[in-house]
């Protein structure tokens, strides 16, 4: 994958951020995945991964949105995989889920947003 | 001379010579001395005799006068003087005075005998002369000469009269009257007109034709009456003269003029004359009659103004040429017509009448009106461009065009061919007779239905009553179409036209397709009806077979299109050595559908044969054909062992298929087991091969010529290495040829998409080239398209040797999906094998490499197990601590049965078991 591929598309709702991943990610493009991530985390709201156009991610995706999301000391952020996502397996054996809020669809994830932190 | 002659003749006068002066002298001189001798002498020396001797010689040499004074001077002195001189006694008296009167009487007498005679002499002499003169005259005449007395007979008559009279010499006529020489009708005749002339006394002129040896001779005679010396009339004297020649010129020029008056008028010329410069000097009335020019208006060059200002330039021009070449002027132009307030085209000429100097003397000039037939023509030719735009519209239909653009074509030609109108095509549905749509319209407020309208109960439409009774419909005006139509009222008062309404029936044979309507904007005169009755009539069935064919060809472009895309939706036997994309998109010029294949054939020895191919003609039967010659490729494939055997064998085959010849195709064995592939072509588009490095190349060096082109075609193959991870790409022209663009830029085309999209998926890859093929450009012919990638030499094995770059890692998890998928793995497994190998690769890449050391990455299937190994030449035992590294490996444990890292002293070893999920263990 070329580096200046487009792996993230980030959306602004009134209260929070939406980061869609598309594509491959892998080593060659982790690190525009790392930018678009933090760029996202910087508005300051909650960021909420959506990944259901993603093709695949690989350990060095899961590292980037951990670096960025998860130990972030932002309020608590969130991941929508639906189970249908083609990349719904590889979150689950890459255990970050644990560190994310994860959700099945984006009203999930947004109703627990709306619900206030915890 | 003869009038010299006749004229002292008849004056009758002595001649004067010198004997008469002579004789003169003497009577005076005896005069003289008898005088003087009475006076100065005696008596007797003095006798009277010599008086009377002067008066007897007085008496022979002069006239009756002279002698008389002379006699009378005698007696006087004789007797007068002697009385009073008494010498004379010895005579008495009266015997003087008797003396002297017999000597004057008899000297006077003597005078006058003498004179009598002299005259009788001179006529006589002067008879003479003149007859011979007249004579002559008369012989030597070519015209007839003649005399006759009151009986009508010939006195004098010359050889012309004799022939005028058929007979050759005037002898054979003197002496004759007419009656014993010419018929006895003529004989009356000339008798008659002899009549006249003796009754009037006067000279009169006759018109006689006579029958000679030269044929009917006209003569005009003049004939005189001939008088004697007391004034009777006693003959006639002729002279005729031939008229026959001037007579039949005369005829000729009245038989011209009457045929050039007859041509004027029915050519209802106009008739002008004009001054050298083309100046009109005097009035024109013919010309002020057509043009309503009054004098003023039309004189000196004004007339010039009648001609149509758009002609008038060429006009004169043409008229300053006739001018300087002194030659006939023609022209044709339109000039104005007074009574009918308008131009008309006439045919106008003037001819140039020379002067005695060689010069112009004046132009007479005329023209015709010719306006009747110059607008026949004008409207049969508008009828036959009509025609022919409309079998032009027709032709097109060959080239697939929907009767909606058939039917706009025809409207256009009629609104470009008749005055104002509107206009609409209404089409019955040819399946359902009961539903009727508007497919085209001009100058009206319409709308072009997509949706087919019932036949509503109780709404009568013209082109229902159009479509039962075959006939047209005609309406004077939207009164009359309201009547006939109350359902269309509030449509035709929308459309506000007030002329006449025209629907004509568009048929095919016995069958009404629809109706075309014209209405007019404003009433037409019957003369414009007719015509545009004529020019319906004309188009109409045109339009009609048009639409029929173009129903005809589109429903079988329908059945053509279905039979393609059903002949193509063949399954491509999934490979894990080969994975092949494949396409087929229709153009957007449905009647070009058909004819275009494409193929993949798994061989008995392990190669894999690519076929495209492109049926000459189009539609149904390039759709049959094409689905001969791919089964016939197939077969001839799977017996074959190289792509020239196959093409040449089919080559024979293509001979016995009708329509089959000069078909092209492209046909590539790949062997993947040797990374290799033989090719040929007949006469197709190369395939393009598209490395994983480097520039896509086409593989143009087996070139040939079409199927069947003919014996003794000798075709040839290349053989090249296809490294694994390559792709090649087969096509069909409709995807590289355009319309007014050289091949060689639609191939470019294609190369530069296929470079740019080489990362991309294979299936993306086909995408981006369509894309890029059409972008600006809309398909018109159908694309039948292979594209194919090399996965592995083997279904059981996949191996790749990779560059220690990131950018290696996605298409190498590609190819692996697609042996795996291909080999039979689910979906889900699969992506599970590929993501335990890919955190294998990519920490060999991130961290395995030393230098440019390669990956070695090596995948078996044994059964229903998958075993892979990563090897590099690095080691990567330091970053085992690293988080992404750690959760790389917790990654493959999670779905890998087993894994094993062997640190080695030239690099590190991963080794994955791993279940293959396959459902059909190859």
């Amino acid at each position: 994958m070329s580096g200046d591929e487009v792996v993230v598309r980030i959306g602004h709702e009134p209260d929070c951020t939406l980061v869609a991943l598309v594509g491959e990610i892998d080593l060659s493009n982790v690190d525009a995945l790392a930018k678009g991530l933090d760029d996202a985390v910087a508005r300051g709201l909650p960021v909420v991964i959506e990944v259901s156009d993603l093709e695949f991610i690989d350990s060095a995706g899961f590292a980037a949105i951990h670096r960025s999301v998860a130990s972030s000391d932002a309020p608590a952020n969130h991941l929508v995989v639906p189970p249908e996502a083609p990349t719904a397996r590889s979150f689950a054996v890459s255990g970050l889920p644990a560190a994310l809020s994860c959700h099945q669809t984006f009203d999930e994830a947004r109703a627990e947003i709306q619900r206030g932190p915890t | 001379l003869v009038s010299e002659a006749g004229v002292s003749g008849v004056g009758g006068n002595p001649a004067t010579s010198r004997g008469q002066v002579a004789v003169a002298a003497l009577v005076v001189v005896l005069i003289a001395v008898s005088l003087l001798a009475s006076l100065l002498s005696s008596p007797k020396a003095v006798p009277p005799y010599l008086s009377v001797g002067a008066a007897f010689v007085a008496a022979a040499f002069f006239s009756v006068r002279v002698t008389a004074l002379v006699a009378v001077w005698g007696t006087l002195q004789g007797v007068v003087l002697a009385w009073f001189v008494d010498e004379y006694r010895g005579w008495s008296f009266w015997s003087r005075l008797i003396f002297g009167l017999t000597t004057c009487g008899m000297s006077i007498a003597l005078a006058a005998l003498r004179a009598r005679r002299e005259q009788q002499l001179a006529e006589a002499k002067v008879d003479l002369r003149t007859a011979d003169l007249l004579r002559t005259l008369a012989e030597t005449s070519a015209d007839p000469i003649f005399v006759k007395d009151r009986e009508g007979r010939y006195l004098v008559a010359n050889d012309a009269t004799a022939v005028a009279l058929g007979r050759t010499r005037g002898d054979e006529v003197v002496n004759h009257r007419d009656r014993d020489l010419v018929s006895s009708e003529i004989a009356d005749w000339i008798e008659a007109d002899d009549q006249r002339v003796f009754r009037s006394g006067e000279s009169l002129e006759f018109e006689d034709v006579l029958q000679t040896e030269h044929g009917e001779r006209t003569y005009l005679t003049h004939k005189s009456a001939l008088r004697d010396e007391t004034g009777a009339v006693v003959g006639l004297t002729a002279v005729a003269k031939d008229v026959t020649a001037r007579d039949q010129t005369k005829r000729a020029l009245e038989r011209s003029e009457h045929r050039f008056r007859s041509l004027v008028e029915a050519t209802s010329a106009i008739v002008w004359r004009a001054d050298p410069s083309g100046a009109f000097r005097e009035r024109q009335p013919a010309w002020s009659d057509y043009t309503g020019q009054t004098w003023e208006q039309q004189r000196g060059h004004g007339w010039l103004e009648a001609v149509h200002v758009d002609d008038r330039d060429a006009f004169v021009s043409r008229w300053n040429q006739a001018r300087v070449d002194t030659t006939l002027f023609d022209s044709l132009t339109r000039i104005w017509h007074d009574p009918s307030q308008g131009f008309r085209h006439v045919a106008c000429r003037a001819v140039p009448i020379a002067s005695d100097d060689g010069g112009i003397h004046e132009w007479i000039g005329s023209f015709a009106d010719i306006h009747d037939r110059v607008v026949a023509e004008q409207r049969v030719q508008r009828i036959t461009r009509a025609r022919r735009l409309v079998a032009d519209a027709a032709s097109r239909v060959a080239v697939a065009v929907a009767p909606e653009t058939i039917a706009d074509e025809a409207l256009r030609v009629l609104a470009e061919h008749l005055p104002r109108h509107g206009s609409s095509v209404v089409l019955t549905d040819a399946e359902d007779a009961s539903r009727w749509k508007v497919i085209a319209f001009a100058g009206v407020r319409a709308a072009v239905a997509d949706e087919w309208q019932e036949f509503r109960p109780g709404v009568r439409v013209p082109v229902q009553d159009v479509a039962v009774t075959g006939r047209s419909l005609e309406f004077d005006g939207p009164a009359d179409y309201k009547l006939a139509y109350p359902d269309l009222a509030s449509s035709i008062d929308d459309a506000g036209a007030m002329g006449p309404t025209f629907i004509v029936p568009l048929s095919a044979g016995a069958r009404v397709l629809g109706t075309v309507a014209l209405t007019f904007g404003e009433p037409l005169d019957e003369s414009s009806r007719h015509e545009v009755r004529l020019a319906l009539d004309e188009l109409a069935p045109v339009i009609g077979h048009s639409l029929n064919q173009a129903q005809f060809l589109q429903l079988e472009a329908r059945i053509a299109s279905s039979f393609q895309q059903a002949m193509l939706e063949l399954y491509v036997e999934p490979d894990p050595r080969l994975h092949v994309t494949t396409r087929y998109q229709a153009g957007s010029v449905v009647l070009e559908a058909g004819g275009d294949w494409y193929d993949v054939i798994h061989m008995p020895d392990g190669r894999i044969a690519l076929t495209v191919g492109d049926v000459v003609g189009r539609s149904l039967q390039a759709a049959t054909v094409m689905g001969r010659l791919r089964t016939a490729m197939r077969a001839l494939v799977l017996s074959g062992s190289d792509p020239v055997e196959v093409l040449t064998r089919l080559d024979a085959l293509v001979e016995t298929i009708d329509g089959a010849q000069f078909s092209t195709c492209t046909c590539v064995f790949i062997d993947p087991a040797n990374e290799r592939i033989t090719y040929t072509n007949a006469g197709h588009p190369p395939p393009l091969a598209i490395p994983m490095v480097g520039e896509p190349r086409f593989l143009d060096d087996a070139q040939g010529v079409p199927l069947g082109f003919g014996p003794g075609t000798a075709r040839r193959s290349v053989s090249m290495p296809l490294p694994v991870c390559s792709r090649l790409v087969l096509y069909t022209d409709g995807l590289v040829e355009r319309r007014r663009e050289s091949l060689d830029a639609g191939l470019a085309r294609l190369a530069d998409a296929s470079h740019a999209a080489r990362r991309l998926p294979l299936e993306a890859l086909q995408r981006e080239i369509v894309q890029s093929s059409f972008a600006d450009y809309e398909q018109q012919d159908d694309v039948a398209m292979i594209c194919a990638e090399l996965v592995s030499q083997s279904t059981t094995r996949f191996t790749r040797s990779i560059e220690p770059d990131p950018g290696e890692l996605a298409p190498t998890r590609r190819s692996l999906t697609y042996w795996l998928r291909a080999g039979g793995a689910a979906p889900e497994r699969s992506r599970d094998i590929v993501l335990a190998i890919g955190e294998a690769l990519a920490n060999a890449v991130e961290h395995g490499h030393n230098g440019r050391a390669r990956v070695e990455l090596d995948v078996r299937r044994e059964g229903d197990q998958i075993t892979a190994t990563v090897q590099d030449r690095g080691s990567w035992a330091d970053q085992v601590v690293d988080d992404t590294r750690g959760r790389g490996l917790r990654i493959m444990e999670a779905l890998a049965d087993r894994v094993e890292v062997d640190r080695g002293d030239h690099g590190t070893k991963v080794s994955l078991l791993l279940p293959s999920g396959s459902r059909d263990v190859r």
